[in-house]
């Protein structure tokens, strides 16, 4: 059994002094502008301790929106210098995470990430996971927009985490402790008192276990994977009416694409002149007209909503074949905050009607 | 908000049935095409997902109205070209008072915005304010009260519905207002080099815009900021990042021609206070009239509104600096 002791919840954000005294490079959810955001807290004070999941995802902290790969210069003798920036980075703790996120981030971009699938390791992503212990809050609601239980995840889902901290809902709540592998461990250690064990780790396993169990009541599962694995698996249904008639509402913006967990594309771009200059590793979405743009002119997606059609086959089925992990996880953001509100469930919703209908006259 | 167009006494539809008895009576004849209107997302909420009609006898079905109907269709007034082009007369396009100051741009640029009056027909509803529907969301957990947009409470068609005094009443007590209307007449409580370094690149900004429409060449796009942002270092020694330099050249770039309509700041991932960016450019180049040196001019705009020295620490994730 992984549980380690408790928490009592107006210590938990506590954690954060703590840590910061030691030198950690703490993230959690703070508050940016009219919203809440995962950003860096040196201090509980600028924690927001009411949220429910924060507007973007932990993401930059390990897969920065814009990084520098090498510096070049030319040599006076000819030829170039070219140099990359050293690998070291900081001991990073994110406090406050939820299960889609960190199974988003630690479980499915990891498997993009360490090539294991297909031979492209990164180690700049590597080095900074591994440098990340992530801390996990279970969830006890969901809101509108949520649907993890629908990709098979849940409100005290353990993927990615190395830490999951669940409110118990007893008369007298506290947060169950669970330590979920080695670095979990130690960073329990060093949370010293704040860490209780007064009570038996049998009956806070039960406790957590509850609790998990009446959050999940709550969430709705929204669509059937299975058959929209289906109707995605099968060739003919690649130029269906759907994607021409629900793609066409998109906007082609990157908005979705940089708040999901699991999005991972990027591009390379030289910066500078022939003397001297960068190469930038920056975000990219499949969303925007320049993406898959060739040299020649030729632009195999031509239309927005045959990019549309290229983020559901990658969610739901390139995702899931290509490096066998969820490619959604349900968190929801993109549903919350696209600018003209196409719900990527609404989509799935309707692929997978047709596959059923398809099913019955067989 | 800027009210002054030539569609300002566009005739209002009262109700959804008198649009869609409009609209059914435009698709019957072939004067339009397509019906271009506001559909529900799903059945679970009340928000809305743009819906493209060309079937009279779906109109009842599909179309609704309803105060989730925030975001602008006239961002879909190019498929009115299309229509045209393919001998099916037009697109009717639902749309709200507030919106008719970009049909005036639309179709005054008509040769580069290819929206005419003859290809694009309107349905004007009679509009009593439409929600802030990021309150539903998660961030924060205050679902419960939806309020109305910032940009209602100054529109006359909002005052119109709710009468002077209630109005009045809500832009005291609204703290967002204030916020809002602050931030446009004094910004110094912002620090912009940090605020514009948060932009994700992500141009929800610039695609929700509905005064920009064109589909390729964009000064404010990838490529050009990379390039201008090079320059900026390498002709004038200004260390700046390309989320400055899209910020600023896409605000400039509109200057004149919003309205004030505030999708980018709906939209913003980021919650970049972009109204205030604009007045702050206006005001800083008042007179100055349109710059003939691009380069002079972005390094004068970089130097006066990034004031706080070296903006190039843009990623927030990135530790080693």
């Amino acid at each position: 059994m992984s549980v380690r002791g408790y928490i009592r919840p107006e210590s938990v954000w506590e954690i954060v002094d703590r840590l910061a005294g030691q030198g950690v490079r703490v993230v959690a959810p703070t508050r940016v502008e009219g919203t809440c955001m995962f950003g860096e807290v040196t201090s509980s004070k600028e924690v927001v301790t009411d949220y429910l999941l924060p507007q973007n995802t932990f993401k930059e902290f390990v897969f920065p929106k814009e990084e520098k790969v090498l510096t070049y210069i030319r040599r006076p003798e000819g030829g170039y210098a070219v140099t990359e920036p050293p690998r070291a980075y900081p001991e990073t703790v994110v406090l406050g995470s939820r299960p889609c996120d960190a199974a988003g981030i630690a479980v499915s971009l990891k498997s993009v990430f360490s090539g294991e699938k297909w031979g492209h390791e990164d180690p700049t992503f590597l080095d900074r996971l591994a440098a990340t212990t992530i801390v996990t809050i279970s969830c006890d609601k969901p809101d509108l927009s949520c649907f993890c239980t629908t990709m098979g995840l849940g409100p005290d889902d353990r993927s990615g985490s190395d830490v999951l901290l669940t409110r118990t809902e007893t008369e007298d709540p506290v947060f169950v402790v669970e330590a979920l592998n080695d670095k979990g461990v130690a960073f329990v250690e060093r949370l010293g008192p704040l860490v209780r064990t007064d009570h038996e780790s049998r009956y806070l396993y039960l406790m957590r276990r509850e609790a998990g169990d009446a959050a999940r009541e709550r969430f709705v599962r929204v669509f059937d994977i299975e058959r929209v694995k289906e109707f995605l698996d099968d060739p003919s249904n690649f130029d269906d009416e759907l994607y021409a008639r629900l793609g066409t509402k998109c906007i082609s913006c990157g908005v979705c694409t940089f708040e999901c967990p699991t999005c991972h594309c990027f591009d390379l771009k030289d910066v500078g002149t022939a003397e001297s200059g960068e190469r930038l590793k920056v975000w990219d979405s499949c969303q925007f007209p320049d993406f898959t743009l060739h040299a020649t002119g030729h632009q195999p997606r031509p239309h927005q909503w045959e990019r549309y059609r290229n983020r559901f086959l990658c969610k739901f089925k390139i995702y899931e074949d290509t490096f066998e992990t969820l490619g959604c996880t349900g968190c929801g953001r993109c549903v919350r905050d696209c600018p003209v509100h196409v719900d990527i469930t609404t989509y799935a919703m309707q692929a997978g009607a047709k596959q059923r209908r398809l099913l019955e006259i067989v | 908000m800027i009210f002054s167009t030539q569609f300002h006494d566009a005739p209002r539809e009262a109700t959804l049935a008198d649009a869609i008895a409009k609209a059914k009576a435009w698709l019957a004849s072939g004067e339009v095409g397509m019906v271009v209107g506001y559909g529900r997302q799903s059945a679970f909420t009340d928000l809305t997902m743009p819906t493209f009609l060309t079937d009279p006898e779906q109109l009842e079905e599909e179309l609704v109205w309803n105060a989730f109907c925030d975001y602008n269709l006239l961002n879909y007034a190019e498929l009115g070209a299309k229509e045209q082009h393919r001998g099916r007369g037009g697109v009717a396009i639902v749309v709200k008072p507030c919106e008719l100051h970009n049909l005036d741009i639309l179709t005054e640029e008509g040769n580069m915005s290819g929206v005419a009056a003859g290809n694009v027909k309107t349905l004007v509803m009679r509009c009593s304010g439409v929600y802030e529907t990021e309150r539903l969301n998660a961030y924060t957990r205050d679902n419960a009260e939806l309020q109305v947009q910032t940009k209602c409470l100054d529109c006359p068609e909002y005052v119109t519905a709710h009468g002077a005094e209630k109005v009045a009443r809500e832009k005291a007590e609204r703290d967002d207002y204030q916020q809002y209307t602050g931030r446009i007449a004094d910004d110094t409580g912002i620090d912009w080099g940090v605020t514009l370094n948060r932009c994700l690149h992500c141009y929800a900004c610039r695609n929700v815009c509905p005064s920009c429409y064109c589909t390729e060449g964009c000064p404010a796009d990838e490529a050009a900021t990379a390039h201008v942002t090079n320059a900026l270092k390498m002709v004038r020694g200004i260390e700046t990042s390309r989320q400055v330099v899209y910020n600023l050249v896409r605000t400039w770039h509109i200057q004149s021609r919003c309205s004030e309509c505030l999708e980018c700041e709906r939209v913003c991932p980021v919650d970049i206070p972009i109204m205030a960016l604009k007045a702050k450019l206006g005001r800083e180049f008042a007179g100055e009239g349109s710059p003939g040196d691009v380069i002079g001019f972005l390094t004068a705009l970089t130097e006066r509104i990034v004031t706080q020295g070296v903006a190039s620490d843009v990623g927030t994730g990135e530790p080693d600096k």
